[in-house]
């Protein structure tokens, strides 16, 4: 009977039949990811950040026949500031952490040519959101500065008798972007979006790198301490089936995390579907898709791979967790950069990081958004390379001595 | 290959400073039921494991079936069966599935069906408790399913460590006549380890008294009985260890 076929046959049934670690593989990326775009996206917005806006000017002024008084900026400030989702009262000053005041004269100084007008804009220390507030009040307030400077243009040029066009003078330079693949395709500007989720899907195979290497460790100390392998590696079973064989269900258990990290993905994409109705779905490409699912894969048989020649050596639960952590902290930090920056087009030494399979990985994600799909199987092909020979040299690792007398 | 089936000369083992075995000497004859018997840390254990290949000697011979151990122990490997201490089934999997795991890791596919049917006459259990997850068993069914797994592929050897320990005596006696009569049948070859003397006369033809990792006596129970005066091996281990100490 051939040795391999025996381990799948025995591992399978013990890996089927472990109810608890298959529903936790599959829940947790279908789980996490979504939340996880519900934390970034909309979270943020329901966060209630109070914003006064005070007019102690309550004046009214000309340039030319253009009416400006303070009372309507304020106001447009307002209506601008809850359309963005943002607390506004005037009443509660000590409550509110960002405060605008409209001191006196500033309509008078606006409207002049000789004065410049100012605002004060008070912020307290606190969250993101709260900066977030006091960008929109700079961005509508330069929104009035510009309306402002084409009045007193064009009013000038009334004066002037000259012919104008309020762009000629405030904006002499135009400045056009186009924005390209890079491959030198002219791309939607859009398209950045789908880049920007595709480096939070390459941060999602964080999820995916623990249960593999979990399994495996587990697998070979479970039959330790459950006192099943010594038995086992006195039979006719030759030592690479059984490291083989073990390696083959573990990765199993990752393709099964694969699935369902893919699963997870499309909901992430579909939850600002759901929440603004936007459709950013449609980039959700099924070469995304594959990337996706591929680069779980190969992070599974990676981190399995890695947690092997440990285990194998040390046998313990201590040495099975430190590696396991130690996985988790690595994979973390290389997928949390690829949410910031391209691994593979830094300088060297730096480029070294590209080794590391799960900087290959996270790069393949984001090349494939970016249309570079040959690029990315670079990328897939070698971390698989990597994985599968680890797990090659660990089957010359295995010493039955060490593993049944090794005490935790 | 003659007569012999394991023959070991001057095997010593340490662990680190601990010296567990400290020169064993000693053969065991085709068909013979051998008895390794000794107190707790006499080094059973350890030198059981050394015969079945999973642990290297520090110095000396091991030879099982005309093969150097560990050497060339891959290929004995199909006749040698070995039950180790405390050894467990696979709890995820019924008593059936276990006898199919060991019988697959044996022979050949044709023969699993017959091997099978071979372990659960063995281990003498209903064939509705055989096909319940092994988490659901006592003690005594595991060991005698541990033990019809290990007898079932009429291995040339089979290397029992403490098969007994930890059973009641019904149990026990149920092993202990499995044992007997099924290796008799098969023509095995058993090395058994235990600390049990009164087991030990029972079921082995001749026994090796192991005291810290040395040899003190071996021979057929009765001669070593009546070579120091003793009514029991108890006795007798008393007797010829009391004067080395310790
Ligand atoms: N892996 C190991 N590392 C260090 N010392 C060991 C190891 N295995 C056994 N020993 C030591 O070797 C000696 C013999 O142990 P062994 O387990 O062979 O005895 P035993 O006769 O089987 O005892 P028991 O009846 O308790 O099973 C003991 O002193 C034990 O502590
Ligand atoms: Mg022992």
């Amino acid at each position: 009977m051939g040795d391999l076929y025996t381990v799948l046959w025995k591992e399978t049934k013990e890996m089927v039949r472990d109810r608890k670690t298959l529903l936790m593989v599959i829940l947790t990326p279908i789980i996490t990811l979504p939340f996880m775009g519900f934390a970034v996206v909309y979270l943020p917005a329901a966060q209630e950040v109070v914003v006064s806006v005070v007019d102690e000017d309550l004046s009214e002024a000309f340039i030319g026949n253009f009416a400006i008084s303070s009372q309507s900026i304020s106001s447009f400030l307002r209506d601008y500031l809850r359309y963005f989702g943002f607390a506004v009262s005037d009443r509660e000053l000590e409550v509110a952490q960002v405060v605008l005041k409209i001191p006196a004269g500033f309509v008078s100084n606006l409207t002049s040519y000789e004065h410049q007008a100012s605002v004060v804009v008070v912020r307290k220390l606190g969250s993101p959101r709260v900066d977030q507030a006091v960008n929109y009040v700079e961005m509508l307030l330069n929104h009035v500065s510009k309306k402002v400077s084409e009045a007193k243009v064009l009013a000038l040029g009334e004066i002037a008798g000259v012919n104008l066009r309020t762009e000629a003078i405030l904006n002499p330079i135009a400045t056009k972007t186009v924005v390209l693949t890079p491959a030198g395709a002219p791309a939607e500007a859009e398209e950045s979006l789908r880049l920007q989720l595709s480096r939070v899907l390459a941060l999602s195979l964080v999820f995916v790198t623990t249960p593999a290497a979990s399994y495996i460790a587990d697998s070979l100390i479970g039959e330790k301490e459950r006192r099943t392998l010594e038995k086992l590696l006195s039979t006719p079973i030759s030592r690479s089936s059984f490291i083989l064989g073990k390696s083959l269900v573990a990765s199993f258990i990752g393709l099964v995390g694969g699935v369902s990290s893919v699963v997870g993905g499309a909901l992430l994409f579909a939850m600002p579907t759901l929440l603004y109705s936007s459709d950013v779905i449609r980039y959700v490409s099924p070469e995304v898709l594959a990337s996706l699912f591929f680069s779980s894969y190969i992070s599974i048989l990676t981190s399995l791979s890695i947690s092997l020649p440990v285990v194998l050596r040390s046998p313990s639960i201590r040495a099975a967790s430190i590696s396991s952590a130690s996985i988790i902290g690595v994979a973390s930090v290389v997928y949390l950069a690829s949410l910031f920056i391209n691994l593979d087009e830094l300088k060297m030494p730096l480029a070294m990081v590209l080794a590391v399979p799960y900087a290959s990985l996270a790069s393949a994600i984001i090349r494939v958004s970016l249309g570079e799909s040959l690029r990315a199987a670079g990328y897939l092909l070698y971390s698989l390379a990597f994985s599968i020979s680890l797990i090659l040299i660990s089957t010359k690792l295995l010493d039955p001595e060490r593993m049944i007398s090794s005490r935790p | 290959m003659d007569g012999t089936v394991v023959r070991i000369f001057n095997l010593r083992k340490s662990f680190g400073r601990v010296e567990a075995l400290r020169g064993i000497s000693f053969e065991v004859a085709r068909g013979e039921i051998f008895g390794v018997v000794g107190p707790n840390g006499a080094g059973k254990t350890t030198l059981l494991r050394i015969v079945a290949g999973l642990m290297k000697p520090s110095s000396g011979e091991v030879e099982v079936l005309g093969h150097k151990v560990p050497s060339e122990v891959d290929r004995i490997r199909k006749y040698v069966s070995y039950l180790p201490e405390e050894a467990n089934l696979y709890s995820k999997l019924s008593g059936i599935e276990n006898l199919k795991l060991y019988a697959m890791a044996y022979v050949e596919r044709e023969k699993i069906d017959e091997v099978v049917r071979v372990g659960i006459s063995i281990a003498g259990l209903d064939l509705r408790d055989l096909e319940r997850r092994v988490e659901a068993y006592s003690k005594g069914m595991s060991r005698r399913v541990a033990v019809a797994a290990t007898l079932m592929v009429k291995p040339r050897l089979a290397i029992l460590d403490e098969p007994t320990a930890g059973l009641d005596v019904v149990s026990a006696r149920y092993v202990r006549e499995v044992i007997r009569r099924f290796t008799r049948e098969f023509g095995t070859t058993v090395i058994l380890s235990s600390h049990n003397m009164f087991e030990v006369s029972r079921v082995c033809d001749r026994v090796a008294l192991i005291h810290s990792g040395r040899v003190v006596a071996v021979d057929g129970v009765d001669r070593i009985l009546s070579s120091v005066g003793a009514e029991d091996l108890e006795e007798a281990f008393v007797k010829i260890v009391g004067g080395r100490g310790g």
